[in-house]
């Protein structure tokens, strides 16, 4: 199982809406320059984020929310993305069709080669790590 | 989050400017604008991407759904001014070969 983040990680709990995906990105843009990621890391992570929140909000429709959380791990910025799922259905998954999913999960790995699922009290976490800068 | 979008002709070009951040959420405005313009008849639709600072992989779900509905109707959809990150998920995903890209609007072919 996966260790839990620290206890002085920064966090953020969003509603599982698309809405709020832009909210999602604006942490982690946020987060990501707090602690001196290089600006072309900062997009990326935004970018990842923004997939593996779409990802997830298709793919389960008792989805309750999301949870985001950042630290930094000596030289780099450490980002977990946990969907929290929730006690009755909202309605149908909006799955995408196999291309969609195969090209966002490429993408997520083009960007974050060493991107992880991990599981965390029986859901999986998605970890990713960027460099921070050498100042940070 | 929100999109704007504007819609003006340039000779024989539709051009759709959009601004903001394009995603799951936001991108169905693309999708719906662009089918619009086709049902009244434009053929020739030019994306104009300059003042989008992101997008996402859905996104381009919507621009290519949208490029095959033109392609049905021997029209023709074109991006304009993508740069920086979204150019970078065009790049990585390979679609940046399936789209004619222009720098400017100034650029749209006349005939």
């Amino acid at each position: 199982m996966a260790a839990r983040a620290p206890a002085e990680a920064l966090s953020l709990d969003i509603p599982a809406h698309a809405a709020h995906l832009a909210t999602a990105r604006g942490f982690v843009g946020s987060v990501a320059r707090h602690f001196g990621c290089p600006e072309e890391s900062v997009e990326d992570l935004r970018l990842a984020v923004t997939e593996i929140c779409t990802e997830a909000l298709e793919g389960d429709a008792s989805l309750d929310g999301i949870d985001l959380r950042a630290w930094a791990d000596h030289g780099s910025l450490i980002l977990e993305i946990a969907p929290r799922r929730g006690s009755g259905a909202l309605g149908p998954p909006e799955r995408s069709d196999a291309d969609s999913v195969e090209r966002r999960r490429a993408l997520v790995s083009a960007l974050f080669p060493d991107v992880e699922t991990l599981e965390r009290d029986g859901s999986p976490v998605v970890r990713i790590s960027a460099p921070r800068s050498e100042r940070a | 989050m929100e999109l704007a979008l504007e819609t003006r002709s340039q000779g024989t070009w539709t051009v759709v400017r959009v601004a903001g951040e394009l995603d799951m959420h936001t991108s169905p405005q693309i999708r719906e604008e662009v089918l619009a313009r086709a049902t009244d008849g434009d053929r020739r639709i030019a994306l104009d991407l300059t003042e989008v600072s992101f997008m996402d992989s859905s996104s381009l779900g919507v621009l290519v759904m949208c490029l095959k509905r033109l392609r049905e109707q021997d029209g023709r959809l074109v991006l304009v001014g993508v740069q920086g990150s979204p150019m970078k998920v065009l790049v990585l995903t390979g679609l940046d070969r399936v789209f004619d890209i222009f720098d400017t609007a100034a650029e749209l072919p006349s005939d």
